[in-house]
């Protein structure tokens, strides 16, 4: 990639820069008058090239500066230098900051005891469908070795650049530099990151009067080939252990190695001693990335640069099935990693595990300076000038150019965004940004996983029995990613603070399905087509059905701003369209469609388990990103025993509804509309899981779906008009999703005494095939073995053991009093090893028969969340005349 | 005279040297005196309380085997890897974690009772171990050490388990049920061990790795899984611990050369901790300063 040098005041190259700038402006300038992007540009919004190019270096920087330049603009008005420049390293950062290599290759492996599979996942033979497979946005600037690398005049030393170099991995720019450094155990690539000299960071540092940590630090590495997904070298590769290890496996299963592969790793299973070629790892543009709905790409899995948006949100990627790639599908882990994610959701508690079966999609993140924010009671770190390190409430951070920063904790009023499904995130934009990057593995050993909870430790007195507090001031203290990160987060939130709509509008006009010479045409011919596709005067009715049935949620120009209660008020004279000017100049919708308020879920009815995350409450893992109002939320909801559900759990938020017609389909979790997958070709390629009612395990069936993923402009539409559909129909009549296990789960219980004397076996405990996932990755095991074990000292005391009973599980008192009094029998009897084996076998068949009434009781007490069908709820608007419907699909249309 | 000053001076300064190791205590609270949320943070305990190197110079096995499971995780939490040992190392079991001393001395008694235990219990056992849980007694009646092997052409690191060939005792194995291991045992290599014939057994990989209780410094690990990469290999014996047996995976930290504290995990479950000792590494490396830790230490690329 050609550099393009930036001014410096009194450079001596000032002429020749000055003629390099202008020819970089006429390949600038030109194309942007001539493109077809989706923001109107008076005059008064070009820019001319001056000192703002520090930081375009590439093809991808370029369009970041595109990107942050290209704003709708008050007259006379134009963006400051430090607003562009600071977008552009929130940028840079955002896409390629991916501290958490060691996350992604110990911590899954050795201690979530679910090993990634990269490899599968990353294979350069596959890149050609790997969005088909996995979702996953190729990286433009990536080639596959023997394919097009030489076309793209990308070589290795000198030379075509092979498979072998890559160890089967796309080739992608700085890779060249970086091979190098893979086995070299003396060596530190940190050193020579691409982040310790990229100059968009190196630009923002430079306006920063405030220390950074090292820019280093931010990890970016290379690309994969997939954007996003980075690659660090693996000091500890041994070539000739690799070899060996990936030939003895092989050769077990009758194959040969290919030289390239890391299938010898896949098949290797959960251990540790073999170290793969890289370290993968995962930025936030690995889920935060995907097609700018109004630039679709030619080609699904070959974008350029300008077909992809850092911030809608890939409603595509199978990043549950990602990061389980490399579990058996038998195993507990997989079946509860995996299904619990359709295309574009996750459940990104499975890690810090709450034992709750939550998934979530991605949002996009437009118009954020109208986002709704709240006046929350909010406890936190705050940067401060100075303060006392003696004294408890204050922090000194020392940098190694000697200068300093201090940090406050204190506790005061601020007005926060309610970030996440539930509005969990609530101190800071700030703070929840670094929270996720956390949550994707930046200082997770350092700061994080020893506060997990451990689902192996069963009992109270041990460490990891449950969570604890993560720890900022710690990981400030003791990990330079969170540093490095913190000190340029203001950088990053600026970047989001700049994500602005992809209008189905512009969309029609970028792909010429409408032509128009001024806004006003453009406006009247795109009423024309949707009048044309929904009927006529459809998007006035619309409106006006919208005003009466939607807004008291969906709108942000409600007069009653306060959290938690009704917006009892009539929005019928309302303009939605309606722009605003921000203090920067720039000129954007006023609506954000959307008021942000906390809905209870029984009310919403939607699927409740994701209101039941319980990370940030007091004593659990996130304490320190949650404000003291969300812990002051009354509750809404009871658990199974009758308790209510209190400390912030139990809500979500009513979300924006801008481009809506781009994000189908519908509700926190994607359930409602049409399941949509990639359907690569080759058999075993497909990852989706099918959640119909009855069409879940059957293999003619359990990896279809209704819908191919389609990001054209139609395409959108059709998944939109369907998932409108199904949210206009009442829940009982929508054909049903649960996710349900497809093939039989098996708990190891240990090595099968049986096999003594022979080969070792397991022994295991089987759910079988059609078990709903939420029935066992939403039992409260520790709470249930807690309970049975508290009761044992009552067990001679009959009004003692029915009392603790009655206080432990509620509701539910006397039955497991019963039930665990059943249990404690079998255990009696015990006397010899064939006892055990007697119980287990009978266990098991009960299990499989669905008859063991004990079982049932301990299920249905202890389960975090007991709701079953996904696509439930919303139950607004359902008894609208189909024409009223169609209107309304009209109106969403036009945000 | 000029003799029992001496003696006197050595004595006061080996009880100097021995400075004891300090500990944090639980916080408190209403609830639950030994609840886990009451544990202290591993990395706020050794920033407030690091390690000296007196304290670690002073610590010695007896030392150790005194230790209740709080102390042992502190401890543990507040070392790193140290050096990949290579050459023998004599092991004592340590069971002070209160699920496993619970689940033997009450719901599994009778169980015991009727096997090995009872035998232990009515013989010679109850003359050798008079203040010893009877596991770790036993444990030590029949687990001598381990032996790291120097790293191979392929950069693996093996090791193996040193076995009392008691185990091989007919009459023992006959009580307790396992009259079937009798054959596999007779094929277990022997060599010597410390002096004495072992059956070296169980062979597992070295690496450097995650730390199941602690993240933030990794650990040597000790993994049973893939052992049969490592000839010769008994499926019946060795496997019983590997990935389709019980799956044993330890991990040690350095408290001084020569010095481990280990942690012995079954299928991702805690069960014990154990020492490992060399005295003749411990004697040559007592400069502190020359002490260097292997594996990762949290630094936070590498």
């Amino acid at each position: 990639m050609k550099r393009v040098s930036w001014l410096h005041k009194g450079s001596g190259s000032r002429h020749f820069a000055v003629v390099a700038l202008a020819v970089l402006a006429v390949a600038l300038v030109v194309p942007a008058c001539l493109s077809t992007n989706n923001r109107s540009q008076p005059e008064n919004a070009k820019r001319t090239p001056s000192s703002e190019l520090e930081g375009v270096y590439d093809k991808f920087s370029e369009k970041g500066y595109e990107e942050a330049t290209h704003r709708q603009m008050q007259e006379g008005r134009t963006l400051s230098r430090e607003q562009i420049v600071n977008e552009m390293a929130g940028r840079e950062i955002w896409y390629k900051s991916a501290p958490n290599g060691r996350f992604h290759t110990y911590v899954f492996g050795q201690r979530v005891n679910a090993p990634i599979d990269w490899y599968r996942v990353l294979r350069t033979d596959q890149r050609w469908q790997r969005f088909n497979i996995w979702g996953v946005m190729n990286d433009p600037d990536c080639c596959t070795p023997g394919r097009d690398c030489d076309q793209k005049g990308a070589k290795f030393k000198g030379r075509s650049v092979t498979l072998q170099d890559t160890y089967g991995l796309d080739y992608c720019p700085g890779d060249e530099e970086l091979l190098g450094y893979v086995g070299a155990e003396d060596s530190d690539y940190r050193k020579v990151d691409p982040a310790c000299s990229n100059p968009a960071v190196k630009a923002a540092d430079i306006l920063d009067k405030n220390p950074r940590e090292n820019a280093c630090e931010l990890a970016f590495g290379t690309s994969t080939g997939a954007v996003g997904f980075r690659k660090f070298p693996n000091p500890r590769f041994n070539a000739a252990r690799w070899k060996k290890m990936n030939e003895a496996e092989l050769a077990k299963k009758g194959q040969r190695w290919d030289g390239t592969s890391w299938d010898g790793l896949t098949l290797r299973e959960v251990e540790g001693s073999v170290e793969p070629p890289f370290r993968v790892a995962i930025s936030c543009a690995s889920c935060h990335v995907s097609f700018d709905p109004s630039r679709p790409p030619r080609d699904l899995n070959h974008p350029e640069w300008n077909n992809l948006s850092g911030t809608v949100g890939n409603q595509y990627i199978q990043i549950s099935e990602i990061l389980g790639s490399g579990t058996r599908p038998d195993s507990l882990e997989q079946q509860l990693f995996i299904p619990m994610g359709r295309a574009g959701a996750t459940d990104t508690s499975a890690v810090p595990n709450d034992t709750v079966g939550n998934p979530g999609t991605i949002n996009a993140v437009i118009n954020i300076p109208q986002r709704p924010q709240f006046t929350d009671k909010v406890s936190r770190w705050f940067h401060v000038p100075s303060c006392d390190p003696k004294k408890g409430d204050c922090q000194e951070v020392n940098y190694k150019t000697g200068q300093k920063k201090y940090w406050q904790w204190d506790t005061k009023d601020m007005k926060v965004f309610h970030i996440l499904k539930g509005g969990e995130d609530s101190v800071g934009a700030d703070l929840a940004v670094q929270r996720v990057y956390v949550n994707i593995g930046m200082c997770a050993e350092q700061c994080w996983m020893n506060h997990h909870m451990d689902l192996r430790a069963l009992n109270p007195h041990d460490r990891g029995f449950g969570q604890t507090p993560f720890n900022i001031a710690q990981c400030r203290r003791d990990c330079a990613p969170w540093r490095a990160n913190e000190d340029r987060v203001t950088d990053i939130v600026q970047f989001l603070l700049s994500a602005r709509p992809t209008d189905l509008k512009q969309g029609l006009k970028n792909t010429s399905k409408i032509s128009a010479d001024s806004p006003e045409e453009l406006d009247a011919k795109f009423q024309d087509f949707l009048e044309g596709r929904y009927g006529a005067g459809s998007v006035a009715r619309g409106r006006d059905i919208f005003a009466k049935n939607c807004a008291s949620c969906h709108s942000s120009q409600n007069q009653n701003k306060a959290d938690l209660t009704p917006t009892a008020e009539d929005f019928t004279s309302v303009d939605f369209a309606k722009e605003v000017t921000l203090p920067s100049g720039e000129v954007i919708r006023a609506d954000w469609m959307g008021n942000e308020k906390s809905t209870s879920a029984s009310e919403i009815g939607t699927y409740r388990c994701r209101a039941h995350h319980t990370n940030h409450m007091k004593g659990h893992l996130w304490e320190q990103f949650a404000s003291n109002s969300y812990w002051n939320k009354p509750a809404t909801s009871r658990d199974p025993k009758g308790k209510p559900i209190a400390g912030g759990p139990g809500y979500y938020r009513n979300i924006s509804l801008i481009n809506v017609w781009a994000f189908a389909p519908f509700l926190h979790n994607n359930a409602v509309g049409p399941e949509v997958c990639g359907r690569p070709e080759g058999a075993g390629l497909e990852v989706h899981s099918n959640t119909y009612e009855g069409e879940q395990i059957d293999p003619k069936t359990k990896r279809t779906c209704d819908m191919k993923f389609d990001a054209s402009i139609e395409g959108r539409l059709k998944v939109y008009e369907a998932s409108m559909d199904e949210l206009l129909t009442e829940e009982s009549k929508r054909k049903k999703k649960i996710t349900r296990a497809d093939v039989p789960i098996r708990l190891p219980l240990g090595m099968s005494l049986k096999s003594l004397g022979q080969p070792a076996r397991k022994f295991y405990l089987e759910f079988p095939a059609g078990t709903p996932i939420a029935t066992i990755g939403n039992l409260d095991l520790k709470g249930l073995v807690a309970d049975i074990m508290g009761s044992l000292k009552y067990i001679d005391n009959e009004a003692e053991y029915n009392k603790y009973w009655n206080e432990q599980a509620g509701v539910g008192g006397a039955e497991m009093a019963a039930a665990v009094k059943g249990t404690l029998a079998l255990f009696k009897n015990i006397k010899d090893v064939q006892a055990i084996n007697g119980v287990i076998t009978e266990l098991q068949a009960s299990i499989r028969e669905n008859s063991n009434e004990r079982l049932k009781t301990y299920m249905k007490y202890y389960s975090n969340c007991l709701a079953s069908y996904e696509n439930v709820g919303h139950n607004i608007g359902v008894n609208l005349p189909q024409q009223d419907k169609n209107a309304l699909k009209a109106f969403l249309a036009t945000f | 005279m000029k003799k029992t000053f001496l003696a006197v001076v050595v004595i006061l300064t080996g009880l100097a040297a021995q400075a004891q190791v300090r500990f944090m205590p639980l916080s408190q609270g209403p609830g639950d005196p030994k609840h886990y949320s009451k544990k202290p943070d591993f990395a706020v305990l050794e920033a407030k309380l690091p390690l000296t190197p007196k304290e670690r110079l002073g610590l010695t096995r007896e030392a150790l085997m005194k230790m209740d499971q709080e102390q042992l995780d502190q401890l543990y939490g507040r070392l790193q890897s140290g050096p990949i040992p290579v050459g023998d190392y004599k092991g004592t079991v340590l069971i002070k974690n209160e699920t496993i001393v619970e689940t033997e001395q009450k719901l599994l008694k009778s169980l015991f009772e009727k096997s090995i235990w009872g035998v232990f219990g009515k013989l010679a056992l109850a003359g050798i171990c008079m203040s010893r849980d009877r596991m770790e007694c036993l444990s030590e009646w029949l687990w001598y050490g381990k032996r790291f092997y120097a790293v191979n052409e392929f950069g693996e690191l093996q090791l193996r388990n040193a076995v009392s060939p008691r185990v091989r005792t007919e009459y023992l194995l006959k009580k307790a049920g396992l009259e079937k291991m009798i054959e596999p045992l007779s094929r277990a290599p022997v060599q010597k061990f410390n002096g004495s014939d072992m059956l070296m057994m169980f062979p597992a990989h070295v690496y450097c790795g995650l730390s199941l209780v602690d993240t933030r410094h990794e650990s040597i690990i000790i993994d049973y899984a893939y052992g049969d990469d490592f000839k010769p290999y008994i499926p019946e014996i060795d496997g019983i611990v590997g990935r389709e047996g019980k799956w044993i995976r330890d991990e040690i930290r350095m408290i001084r050369p020569g010095l481990y504290l280990g942690r012995a995990y079954m299928d991702r479950i805690f069960l014990l901790n154990f020492v490992l000792e060399n005295k003749e590494v411990a004697k040559t490396n007592t400069e502190v300063s020359a002490w260097k830790n292997k594996c990762w230490t949290g630094d936070s690329w590498q």
